[in-house]
């Protein structure tokens, strides 16, 4: 038994850097699985935001008694932290998609590479 | 309900009374209600099936495994390579937490999709259900955030580089954007798997009442099925990555 075991243990060493390899060239198609689950966040996050800055204003305003100042303004930003959410979002995609063009991982055709010239 | 059994008729079963809860052990505590329903019962069906699967499965613990074990290691090395990849080398530590979670949210998702008739109920098509898992990770994931860096946590929503003219305005967004999170959290699971089975109802609804052309909405059906088992699975999966982005923030901050 144990030596059969340690037979099974020198196999898998020999065989599990081409594995690890394997798992490498892999990886564009476990980014774009990623990928589905995060474009999925976009909406959500987006309305998500809005709703939370709204209802905040609207609890100021019923405490302070100031409405609708609090509700504006908190919609507002509210607004703009949905909007946050959505850009924060879209960056972490398309960074780690540059990243995998970059290393000749992934291939998005010529109109796609960064060249806008944006000094991002 | 009567609708529910109106499909040989022209009458519609209501698409909504599969949401419905249903006491099956009325009981009360200090004016809570804590009776056991249909929703409880899944849940724990859930938990029930998932840990004699892993037991069972990994009971005789080869070192080649067979098919059954094999299906226990792939969801293991699944979420793991997940957890790995977006929270690095500090968040090996939750792993457990992370893969009870993604076990959990999936097998509910996936008993739901069982035709048991009457008895059919999918929990996490409960806001109340969905947004108790969210707070839950939401508070956790805040306080190991001010465990490991104390109140330098706040930093998190000041980022650096921002002028200080610009605070008073970012600071709020930043907070908002940060009560975001339990909220679109909870609401994208709830919303989807709601949406789906009303959807799969109406067409069911209408399969029976047309009769002959009925024919038409139950060939929908099937890719609507499907569909809807795929979304089952994806949001499971995407529960299970925020809850891991969203503790990778508060173990590494300086993503932000």
């Amino acid at each position: 038994m144990k030596r059969r075991l340690d037979d099974v243990g020198a196999r898998l060493n020999k065989i599990s850097p081409q594995h690890e390899k394997a798992l490498q060239n892999g990886a564009p198609m476990a980014t774009k699985r990623q990928s589905i689950g995060r474009a999925l966040r976009l909406g959500t996050d987006l309305v998500a935001g809005v709703a939370v800055g709204t209802l905040i204003g609207f609890w100021l305003d019923r405490w302070f008694d100031t409405s609708p100042l609090c509700f504006i303004l908190f919609f507002l930003l509210g607004t703009a932290a949905g909007l946050l959410n959505v850009f924060r979002t879209a960056r972490e995609l398309q960074e780690k998609q540059m990243d995998l063009v970059k290393q000749g991982k992934l291939d998005l055709g010529k109109d796609l590479i960064d060249d806008d010239n944006d000094k991002r | 309900m009567a609708t529910a059994q109106g499909n040989d008729g022209a009458m519609m079963p209501n698409p909504m009374h599969q949401f419905e809860i249903q006491r099956y052990i009325p009981w009360e505590i200090g004016g809570v209600d804590v009776s056991f329903t249909n929703s409880s019962l899944f849940m724990v069906l859930a938990v029930v099936v998932t840990s004699t699967f892993l037991i069972f499965t990994m009971r005789g613990h080869q070192l080649v495994p067979g098919r059954l074990q094999s299906i226990s290691e792939l969801l293991y090395e699944f979420v793991r390579n997940m957890v790995r990849d977006s929270t690095g080398p500090k968040g090996e530590k939750y792993f457990p937490f992370i893969f009870s979670l993604f076990i959990f949210v999936l097998v509910i998702n996936m008993l739901g999709m069982l035709p048991l008739g009457h008895y059919s109920f999918t929990p996490t098509s409960q806001i109340i259900v969905t947004f108790a898992l969210a707070a839950l990770i939401f508070v956790g994931v805040t306080l190991i955030g001010f465990w490991k860096h104390g109140i330098g946590y706040l930093k998190l929503f000041a980022p650096s580089g921002v002028p200080w003219y610009m605070l008073p305005i970012i600071i709020p967004i930043e907070i908002i954007s940060y009560l975001t999170r339990p909220i679109s959290l909870s609401v994208r699971l709830f919303a989807n798997m709601m949406v789906g089975h009303t959807l799969l109802k109406v067409l069911g609804g209408f399969a029976g009442a047309l009769g002959v052309a009925g024919i038409g909405p139950l060939l929908l059906m099937v890719p609507f099925t499907g569909l809807e088992i795929l979304v089952a699975f994806l949001q499971a999966f995407v529960f299970a990555v925020l809850t891991s982005i969203y503790l990778n923030d508060a173990l590494n901050m300086h993503d932000h």
